[in-house]
């Protein structure tokens, strides 16, 4: 067995936001990635995915005090307990992570080449021209068209795909291992956000980048994802090969996921299921199973017991009391057993 | 995570409850000096011109609180007396401004366009002259009255005064309702009468405080260069003035009327900025 | 503002505008004295021929408008006329003196900028820590203490107290700089540190606003540093609003340097100006005024330029 490039092991973080109140945000959470793989992980907003990806890459917002528990290994070393000096060294070499929205995410006043050639710069002093030049290749490398001149201009010059490919060259400057994608494409036009995620394909597998792509967007992991992990009120609720959960979810909770998905194959329904309800509150602790109260299978162990990590397939796990196991997606719970 | 992310603290919402420490405070600082203003001079033995000759420059002690000055003249009293001429011309100051800019700022908010474009244009021109220099020569020329003095500062309070106006009928006006009463055919006057006057109104009279620290101010400024109010009505800037030459010798002349003039203008500030906090306007604006 | 010619013709309409109202508000003012400017300048004696040869000199014999005109064309070749008290040229006076104030000015933006910059760069990097709330409480009590106040204040303690400076008088830079730094030092601190509260607030507002902004946690994502990152990147995008209030501050310097050139007994435009007043001084008091608003003018023209280079979307206009 080789190391994952990533390996996350009951993660726990707590939040403390401004306000003074302690926000209990990801629960054990358990997950790796290898060399040249692509993780999806999908959720609601609100689910943890975001706090997920940032106590990975150890920057949260500049206001807000993160505390964690569990291991966070990047290529087997812990970045839990790594000195300060050591996280500061990885960012953007070790880890680097695209943006959600390209237009914010680009600094306005400072120019395309200082920012894509900044986690290179942070470390050392590097002239002008060299800037210059190493911009304009990354950019040449994301299919920016006339890279050298899009170097010297600014953000506000560009479309909003031509940003989100600055943002890549920036996020592949330092050369890491591992690329944390926060919804990469969900501020773009439709048409853009193939060829974006195109993008990231290639370069993950030309330079085997483990990649995190997380998206509320369950659809957009077809084919472009290896394995999933869904994630619901900050844990991994089910975790397996693509094609096995999406074609075979134990999870009531990724069952509506994918039932909400538009699909061009299979019936053609006139109106697309919400999910019901809403995502727990993250200030109250639960008991239980946090997607019952928002569960059509639920029964009354599922308020009181935690579920446990159960196989659901070749390399597929879901914790719930009660899986659909081996059923096809939309099935009637009524013909399941219902009372423990 | 919208929550989580929320950077800026927000001040704890605590409806309803007393007004904190320094409000209190400030408004009772306020108060002791107006009332000090407008009472002690009814006292008997209160005369501000009366020199102790027994007594110059004495230091602040039991038989004057605050020392005397060069003509053993009491500087509390002084200060006190100052007071009146310092509050005077404010409130002069603040009825121009409130008024000028209360006309301008509706018009300029109401009927935009051209209106508020020539409106801009006039203040911004106001606001582009050193005001000081114009009171002073208006002084030089006419006189230092408190009238002139009260009127001119005023003036240049006025541009302010519009803004701030301006600003609350055009948000008005976004928010529709007056449109919606202009459309059911409310006469004009009655819809300023009834829907944007009692808006605009706490936002004028809030920065009512701002002018009048401007004019508390500038009025010290002027008596500090020789042309404020002349004695025997001196403000406290012209007291202040006064105890520049013996700072050596009898500092308090000088810094006793300074602390006080401090002390107001801070109290001021203090109201107008509590008044305008975030946590106040929600019940402000409703 | 379609086309960024347009804009600028209408701003310099505007300016024009100014600049002649200005202009024609101060050979009005004679007028505005009450009595004869004439008698009181020249004493009951003087004959009705010097009275004419005054009141021409002054233009009080033409109509305001004609007056204001034949000022500007002569202005326009450097002569501003004659001082009544003296005879000098102003034009001499003026040349002394903007100097004299100029240095005093920048030194005290120097000043303010000086206590500010790095005062909001720390309190906005921890808002609510303990260097912001100091600062935020200091910067609101040193807003209650007037400019004059504090130039008694630091007498009294730097030159009355501790005897570390000169309290009042002026050695030009080029006679011995370092006296000449000894005596700006006190004017300055009193005209910038007020400023500076100012400065600090406002640096500090913005600056949170564009801390919050997602390009700072992007820069943060990939390894910058919390120095790096303030100076470099979240600076230049907040100082908009600092360059726009300097830029009127040179509009109201003026008043401030009367004050503060007083009360050092700084030869500068400001006391040229409150002696000119004292005594009358018509041609002197106009030039004054129409240079000193020469001067906002050309301090507009000049924020307008500086933010374009702040912010390229202005330049682009995309803003």
């Amino acid at each position: 067995m080789t190391t994952p490039v990533l390996d996350v092991r009951s993660l726990n973080t707590a939040i403390h936001a401004p306000d003074g109140r302690r926000l209990h945000i990801l629960h054990d959470v358990d997950l790796h990635i290898d060399a040249g793989e692509c993780l999806g992980v999908v959720g609601e907003s609100g689910s943890g995915k975001s706090v997920l990806a940032r106590t990975v890459l150890g920057v949260h917002a500049r206001t807000v005090r993160a505390e964690s528990t569990g291991q966070v290994l990047l290529n087997g070393e812990d970045l839990l307990t790594a000195a300060p000096a050591r996280r500061a060294e990885l960012l953007g070499t070790g880890i680097a992570m695209v943006h959600q929205d390209p237009m914010t995410s680009l600094n306005p006043v400072v120019r395309i080449a200082d920012q894509v050639t900044e986690s290179l710069t942070n470390r050392r002093r590097m002239p002008r021209r060299e800037r210059l030049r190493t911009a304009a290749a990354l950019l040449a490398a994301v299919d920016v068209p006339d890279p050298a001149r899009r170097a010297r201009g600014y953000p506000h010059e560009l479309s909003g795909g031509l940003r989100q490919r600055v943002g890549i060259a920036a996020a592949l400057a330092g050369d890491p291992v591992l690329l944390l994608a926060d919804e990469p494409t969900t501020a773009l036009d439709v048409t853009v956000q193939r060829t974006v995620l195109d993008l990231l394909d290639r370069h993950r597998a030309t330079r085997g980048l483990a990649t995190l792509l997380i998206t509320h967007d369950i659809g957009l992991l077809y084919g472009r994802a290896r394995r999933i992990a869904v994630m619901y009120g900050g844990r991994v609720v089910e975790t397996g090969p693509t094609e096995e959960v999406t074609e075979r979810p134990a999870h009531p909770y990724t069952a509506a996921l994918l039932r909400s998905v538009p699909r061009v194959t299979g019936p053609l329904r006139r109106e697309l299921p919400a999910i019901p309800g809403s995502p727990p509150d993250l200030s109250r602790p639960v008991e239980g199973c946090p997607f019952a109260p928002r569960c059509d299978r639920a029964g009354s162990v599922c308020a009181t017991v935690a579920p446990p990590v159960r196989a659901a397939g070749p390399a597929h796990t879901a914790s719930c009391h009660f899986p659909l196991t081996a059923e096809a997606a939309p099935a009637s719970p009524t013909s399941l057993e219902r009372t423990p | 995570m919208a929550t989580v992310e929320t950077t800026a603290a927000r001040p704890a919402r605590t409806a309803r409850r007393r007004p904190p420490a320094g409000v209190l405070a400030a408004v009772t600082w306020l108060a002791v000096v107006l009332l000090a203003a407008l009472l002690l001079p009814l006292l008997p033995g209160f005369d501000p011109l009366h020199g102790d000759f027994s007594a110059p420059s004495a230091p602040p002690g039991p038989g004057h609180w605050l020392g005397t000055d060069a003509g053993g003249r009491d500087v509390l009293q002084r200060t006190v007396a100052g007071a009146r001429a310092s509050f005077a011309v404010a409130g002069l100051t603040v009825a121009v401004g409130l008024l000028g800019g209360g006309v301008l700022g509706l018009a300029a908010g109401w009927f935009r366009g051209p209106v508020d474009k020539a409106i801009g244009f006039a203040t911004d021109l106001l606001m582009s002259v050193p005001t000081l220099i114009l009171v002073m020569i208006a002084v030089s020329l006419r006189g230092p009255s408190l009238t002139v003095i009260g009127a001119l500062i005023g003036l240049f309070t006025v541009p302010a005064f519009t803004r701030v106006v301006r600003a609350v009928v055009l948000a008005l006006g976004e928010r529709g309702f007056v449109q919606a009463a202009r459309m059911i055919g409310t006469a004009p006057l009655r819809i300023l009468r009834r829907e944007v006057v009692p808006h605009v109104a706490p936002a004028a009279l809030t920065f009512a405080f701002t002018a009048t620290t401007v004019a508390i101010v500038a009025e010290g400024s002027l008596s500090f260069l020789g042309f404020g109010l002349r004695p025997p009505q001196p403000s406290w800037g012209g007291i202040i003035a006064e105890g520049r030459t013996t700072l050596g010798s009898a500092p308090w002349i000088s810094l006793a009327p300074a602390a006080v003039l401090c002390l107001t203008v801070l109290a001021l500030n203090y109201l107008g900025e509590h008044l305008r906090s975030p946590s106040r306007k929600a019940t402000v604006n409703r | 503002m379609t086309s960024p010619f347009l804009g600028f013709a209408a701003r310099a309409g505007r300016a024009a505008a100014v600049l002649l109202l200005v202009a024609v508000t101060a050979l009005a003012l004679p007028h505005l004295m009450p009595g004869s400017p004439a008698v009181a300048a020249l004493g009951v004696t003087a004959t009705p021929e010097q009275i004419t040869a005054f009141e021409a000199g002054l233009g009080l014999d033409r109509n305001v408008l004609a007056a204001t005109f034949d000022w500007i064309g002569a202005a326009l070749h450097g002569d501003l006329g004659h001082s009544l008290a003296n005879g000098a040229a102003v034009t001499t006076e003026l040349a002394n003196r903007i100097p004299v104030t100029l240095e005093l000015f920048v030194a005290a933006q120097l000043v303010a900028l000086a206590v500010a910059v790095p005062v909001a760069l720390v309190s906005a990097w921890r808002p609510g820590g303990v260097v912001d709330r100091i600062a935020t409480a200091g910067a609101f009590l040193w807003l209650a203490v007037p400019g004059f106040v504090l130039g008694l204040l630091l007498i009294w303690l730097t030159a009355v107290q501790l005897r570390l400076l000169p309290a009042t008088g002026w050695v030009p830079f080029t006679e011995d700089p370092v006296e000449n730094l000894r005596h700006l030092l006190l004017p300055a601190l009193t005209l910038g540190l007020p400023e500076a509260a100012v400065f600090t607030r406002t640096l500090r507002g913005q600056l949170l606003d564009t801390l919050d902004q997602t390009h700072v946690a992007a820069a943060r994502s990939r390894g910058m540093g919390a120095a790096r990152l303030l100076l470099r990147r979240a600076l230049r995008p907040s100082s908009l609003p600092l360059v726009t209030l300097i830029g009127i501050g040179i509009g109201t310097s003026l008043g401030g340097s009367v004050l503060v050139e007083s009360l050092f007994a700084v030869p500068g435009v400001g006391t040229l100006a409150s002696g000119a007043i004292n005594g009358r001084d018509f041609p002197v008091i106009q030039a004054v005024m129409v240079v000193s608003a020469v001067g906002v003018v050309l301090a507009t023209l000049a924020v307008d330029l500086l933010y374009r280079t702040l912010d390229p979307r202005i330049a682009h206009g995309h803003r």
